[in-house]
């Protein structure tokens, strides 16, 4: 007997963002719960609390934080290439490298930023520019490491 | 060794590449059947599932690039034929599949954990692509005295640049590595979520084949990279710390100590 389902409802909802759907009925059941009241508030509820249509003035600064993150990581690998690259001690590669993923990357940067403050960007296209973070700083540190490479030959 | 599966006319269909598909396709098939039993299919995720393929792909080419930079210069080649021929590992694959489901899950504002939708897929999709590994690529261990042992002919031997064991039986494995997914594949699926906390089931999983493969790879035949290491072991050393460190954290939270309801009252 479930003389108040809104105690089963309350619990799901304050646990489903954190616990799976079957630790909440296990548990729910072994407090006592009829199982298939346990199933149709589980159904119910619905996995609601998934998508946030509105992000959060914070997930801009996020977004930010991994742009910088991925920024320095990726410069970190393309350095450790480039320490392992023949042409590395010859000279004249180093520097070229080091200049150009700095301001090309700044420049990428900026854009975003500009992007998400001032164009007000959320949502669907803030999560078109999150897909499109790591092929950027990806082919940005090859792109880079390439043209390095190529002064350094000449 | 199998390297090439069918031929039709001018298309080639590689067993590698035929593996991969298919496990990648198979993975695809329960990450949906996950996906749309609890009600998730929608925009937000279908733009989190690209991110991951992309974010996979750009991974697998990426983690282990740095092995093969130094020969891809001094044979004069452009850097790009490392990103178009150059190794490839499911290790960076994983990790940048999920570096960008991160990514694309802040930035949309995505709140849930959908870590265990793909805890059953992964398995999976690795087992099957582990097949076309073992099938067409060379050498399947180091040497071995084990009775099962496998050899390969010296002409297949021969078609490989690089092949320390070729002459004598070495270990398959490739075929350990698809007995430890298929098992944890088979443990996910009956079981359900291992763990109470949602994402740490998959969590779990990454770092039990992270340990695995680390141990896997005394006996690959991969070539030492430094401190006796492969460039594979090199790269799961962050990437199981920080599983590690995540179950710490999680441990010392107190998070797996699931709230009680209220008792029903009868």
């Amino acid at each position: 007997m479930d003389p108040d389902p809104t105690a089963i409802d309350d619990y799901i909802q304050a646990n489903r963002g954190t616990y799976t759907d079957e630790a909440i009925r296990d548990n729910l059941v072994s407090a006592g719960h009829d199982p298939l009241a346990v199933e149709a508030a589980l159904r119910r509820t619905g996995p609601g609390t998934a998508w946030n249509p509105e992000p959060q003035p914070a997930a801009t600064g996020g977004l930010m934080a991994e742009a910088w993150i991925l920024f320095i990581a990726c410069g970190l690998i393309g350095l450790a290439g480039f320490a392992m690259a023949s042409s590395f001690s010859t000279g004249g590669s180093f520097p070229f490298f080091l200049i150009a993923y700095i301001g090309i990357g700044l420049a990428i940067i900026l854009l975003v930023r500009w992007a998400v403050s001032k164009v007000g960007i959320r949502g669907l296209w803030a999560g078109i520019l999150g897909v499109a973070l790591v092929p950027i700083f990806g082919a940005l540190m090859f792109g880079t490491c390439v043209a390095a490479s190529s002064i350094g030959r000449t | 060794m199998l390297p090439v599966l069918a031929r039709f006319g001018p298309i080639t269909i590689g067993t590698h590449d035929f593996f991969t598909m298919l496990g990648l396709l198979a993975g695809f098939v329960l990450y949906y059947r996950a996906l749309r039993r609890d009600g998730l299919l929608g925009g937000p995720i279908t733009l989190i599932s690209v991110a991951a393929v992309l974010g996979g792909a750009l991974g697998a080419r990426l983690i282990t690039s740095w092995e093969v930079l130094g020969d891809v210069q001094s044979a004069g080649l452009p850097l790009t034929y490392v990103l178009t021929h150059g190794p490839k590992s499911i290790i960076g694959g994983l990790a940048g599949g999920y570096l960008a489901i991160v990514l694309t899950k802040r930035a949309l504002g995505y709140t849930l954990s959908t870590g265990d939708y793909y805890a059953a897929a992964i398995p999976l999709a690795l087992a099957i692509g582990r097949v076309g590994c073992f099938l067409s690529e060379l050498p399947l261990g180091t040497p071995t005295s084990l009775p099962w042992g496998m050899t390969v002919s010296p002409e297949a031997a021969a078609a490989f640049p690089r092949c320390p064991g070729c002459g004598g039986p070495m270990h398959p494995s490739m075929l350990y590595e698809i007995g430890f997914h298929l098992g944890a594949f088979a443990l996910i699926t009956t079981r359900g979520p291992l763990l109470p906390v949602r994402g740490d089931t998959l969590k779990a999983y990454l770092l039990a084949y992270g340990l695995f493969r680390f141990g896997i790879e005394f006996i690959r035949g991969n070539e030492v990279q430094w401190l006796g290491l492969t460039g594979p072991q090199l790269v799961l050393i962050p990437l199981v710390a920080w599983l590690l460190l995540h179950f710490i954290r999680q441990l010392r939270s107190g998070v797996y100590r699931m709230p009680r309801p209220q008792p029903a009252i009868a």
